[in-house]
């Protein structure tokens, strides 16, 4: 069964050009899940454990500013984009080339809820 | 005599400033022109459930009803905290290296264990532009001649109808201005 999720996550990661890797992780970044291009260039450097734990807090932070509370961070980098959900307990993230569509990343949103549910009971029990 | 004066003087100010504490801490309690006409309006506040730590905001809850000075000095002290905007909060975050290690374990046991009973959604989103943003892949798919056949009537019907358009003009097409 977990090899269809894996190919479920990896149908979606294939759907939007330019799109590296779909993470799951709890809020502190360990991850749960991740799939990616197999042939990608090294993108570890965004999912390093610190910076989904950052996230976090950053739009946590952030909200205090006056623009309320925010669900979705999209950082754009030279070569990269990152954008990351806040889904608590469990934090999205997604990384793509810079020319990829975010509104096509966006959109992925709505097809992964259906199986958040079911990763966030792992992270509950705890 | 100067000495004496300070004294008093600082004494005084201890006197006005537990005063002020306490009239903090029956603040919600006793009807008057500074009573909150939502009960326990500050917690309710967004700024107070946006706080991602729920140590801080029991302990709040549980000091509100009592008339002591030290939990409402700690209220204000959190209060403080909670609207405050604490970059350096962010190093306190990170886990070790075991923790993080044990946690994938336990997190991939439990994962494996639910996998059985998770069920696909089933929500099938239709439309080409909605289901399939990377158009590239759909165009490169073989079209069935039954397909080609159908479009070809199509656009023999459709041509046929437009080259069917007649105007039948009964007044002059181009009208000259009535220029001076």
């Amino acid at each position: 069964m977990s090899d269809d999720i894996k190919k479920y996550f990896n149908g979606l990661l294939h759907k939007v050009s330019g799109l590296y890797v779909i993470q799951i992780t709890d809020r502190d970044g360990v991850p749960l899940l991740r799939v990616s291009h197999s042939q990608e260039k090294n993108v570890d450097f965004a999912l390093m454990p610190s910076l989904i734990p950052t996230f976090t807090t950053a739009s946590d932070q952030a909200s205090k500013l006056g623009l309320g509370r925010n669900k979705t961070i999209i950082s754009m980098y030279s070569n990269y984009q990152v954008v990351q959900m806040n889904k608590l307990p469990l934090i999205l993230t997604f990384v793509g080339a810079e020319d990829c569509n975010t509104g096509h990343i966006l959109a992925l949103e709505h097809q992964v809820d259906g199986y958040l549910e079911d990763i966030k009971m792992a992270v509950t029990e705890s | 005599m100067d000495y004496v004066r300070s004294i008093l003087d600082c004494l005084a100010s201890l006197c006005s400033c537990w005063q002020c504490t306490d009239d903090l801490g029956t603040q919600g309690i006793e009807p008057s022109e500074r009573t909150h006409l939502l009960a326990d309006s500050v917690n309710q506040s967004p700024a107070l459930r946006r706080s991602n730590s729920a140590d801080l905001s029991n302990d709040y809850s549980q000091s509100l009803p009592k008339k002591d000075d030290q939990n409402a000095l700690s209220r204000l002290v959190q209060n403080t905290a909670i609207n405050m905007i604490n970059v350096g909060a962010m190093d306190s975050h990170t886990l070790e290296h075991q923790e993080y290690t044990d946690r994938i374990k336990l997190y991939s046991q439990r994962l494996q264990q639910q996998w059985n009973n998770v069920q696909h959604p089933s929500v099938v989103m239709k439309g080409l532009l909605k289901d399939v943003p990377n158009h590239q892949s759909c165009v490169s798919k073989p079209i069935y001649s039954d397909d080609t056949a159908q479009m070809k009537m199509f656009m023999e019907k459709s041509h046929a109808g437009v080259s069917g358009i007649q105007i039948d003009h009964r007044e002059a097409v181009v009208v000259p201005f009535h220029i001076p």
